[in-house]
């Protein structure tokens, strides 16, 4: 008891202070706004920055989880895209039927980009529903056509190959073309077949056609950087500066439309005729 | 002792009178001049017998803050502010200690001390009073610049009308 006297004697002025600022403090808190939200607030800054950090921890260790749901997730992205392009041209009676295109999400198993002739491997098959001749793309732009499949694995020809031509037009304006490659620069192609009386200026997006069933219409090919006209013809060599990176793909989506056979069959018979 | 207890009696009358009915209405609303704020009470503490209870100057120091967030609209900031001003007061008066010590029971000016052992001392304690008071007003680290820029104006016509006052009132104890 007698310590305790003394220990109050010596410290009674710190607690008294102590008790007194408490009181105060809680004033302070308590009845004052912005002092009350800079309190409630800077508790909730550290609370966050610890969340913040355990997040991205348990986000690392299920990325791979994340990785598959979002290339879902893109693959319907897509699909929806597609449907919107082509909405205002169906009537609506025909809306369930005409034109439906679905879209299949893979990983780039294997790339090349830097040869005379690329080709694209992807992790998915036959099994997954790919089909040679469909149209692939990518979150930046086109990659290839489907060449062969293998219950696992699908055979993309890469757009940077010497036998490549895709059907692209001039967005918002009238001029239609076949995009080749020269087998040089990877980053540009030609679009050739475009008459000379279509006003072409630097710097149009570039999209496909449509008029092919590999490809739905309004998918962005790249931009035009150069036209120059083709000497001995009535047609301009287009320069199209590519958006797709092919050199660092590593999801593609491969485009299955359902109505591609029938319209292929059509077209044959009436060549054959 | 009764001279000592009227004499502060008065001057904490006066001051709070003069603090709350005149000083609390100016103010600026030019650009810069708009920081300045009148806080004259920290003179009361000042003022206080410098060997008076430490408990007591805390209890007396919490009442007078109390009254000035009453008219000021600000729970518990003046109070925090005067509390820990009156808690640093005796480790002020500890280091400025004249030679031969504190032979009275109270600091005034001219008579007992000098004027530049005053000026030095009010200087300090009402640097630090508005320091702090600015300080728990703002509440944060971002208003750093705003929490300095208001303390040195407020200093200046502050400690200006404090010496004002010691000089028209003479204040013996």
């Amino acid at each position: 008891m007698y310590s305790l006297l003394q220990l109050l004697t010596r410290f009674g002025v710190h607690i008294v202070f102590l008790i007194l600022q408490i009181i105060s403090f809680y004033f302070i808190v308590s009845y004052n706004k912005n002092q009350r939200e800079i309190f409630i607030n800077s508790s909730n800054i550290y609370t966050g920055k610890i969340n913040e950090l355990t997040s991205e921890i348990r986000d690392f260790v299920s990325i791979r989880v994340i990785n598959d749901s979002l290339k879902r997730e893109n693959a319907t992205l897509i699909e929806n895209l597609i449907r919107i392009e082509y909405l205002n041209e169906i009537l609506p009676e025909y809306t369930d039927s005409l034109l439906k295109y679905s879209v299949i999400s893979a990983s780039v198993c294997n790339n090349t980009f830097n040869q005379k002739n690329n080709h694209i491997t992807l992790c998915k098959g036959a099994l997954e529903g790919i089909r040679p001749g469909m149209g692939v793309v990518s979150a930046t732009g086109l990659v290839g056509i489907v060449r062969n499949t293998s219950p696992n694995f699908a055979h993309v020809i890469s757009l940077l190959h010497s036998q490549t031509r895709i059907s692209c037009a001039i967005k918002s304006r009238n001029a239609y073309g076949s995009l080749v490659w020269d087998g040089r620069d990877p980053r540009y192609m030609t679009l050739e077949s475009v008459p000379k009386f279509e006003t072409v200026a630097i710097g149009d997006t570039v999209i496909t056609s449509g008029y092919s069933t590999v490809f739905p219409k309004g998918l962005l090919v790249g931009r035009v950087v150069n036209t120059k006209p083709k000497p001995g013809s009535n047609n301009y060599d287009i320069r199209v500066k590519l958006s797709s990176t092919l050199g660092s793909i590593k999801y593609a989506y491969v485009i299955h439309n359902f109505l591609a056979d029938e319209q292929n069959k059509l077209e044959k018979e009436v060549n054959n005729e | 002792m009764n001279k000592l207890l009227t004499a502060n009696i008065w001057r904490l009358a006066i001051v709070l009178f003069l603090q709350l009915m005149l000083l609390k209405q100016i103010s600026f609303d030019l650009s810069i001049l708009s920081y300045m704020q009148f806080l004259i009470y920290p003179v009361i503490i000042l003022m206080l017998p410098v060997k008076l209870d430490r408990t007591l100057t805390l209890l007396i120091a919490f009442a007078i803050g109390i009254t000035m967030d009453m008219f000021y609209d600000s729970p518990g900031v003046h109070a925090a502010a005067t509390v820990t001003t009156a808690y640093l007061r005796p480790f002020l008066l500890a280091w400025m200690e004249p030679y031969e010590g504190y032979n009275v029971r109270e600091s005034p000016t001219i008579e007992k001390l000098g004027f530049r052992w005053y000026a030095v001392y009010l200087a300090a304690l009402l640097l630090t009073h508005l320091l702090l008071y600015f300080s728990i007003e703002a509440f944060s680290f971002v208003f750093i610049g705003d929490i300095v820029l208001n303390a040195i104006i407020s200093f200046i016509p502050t400690y200006m009308i404090i010496m004002l006052g010691m000089f028209l009132f003479k204040p013996v104890n």
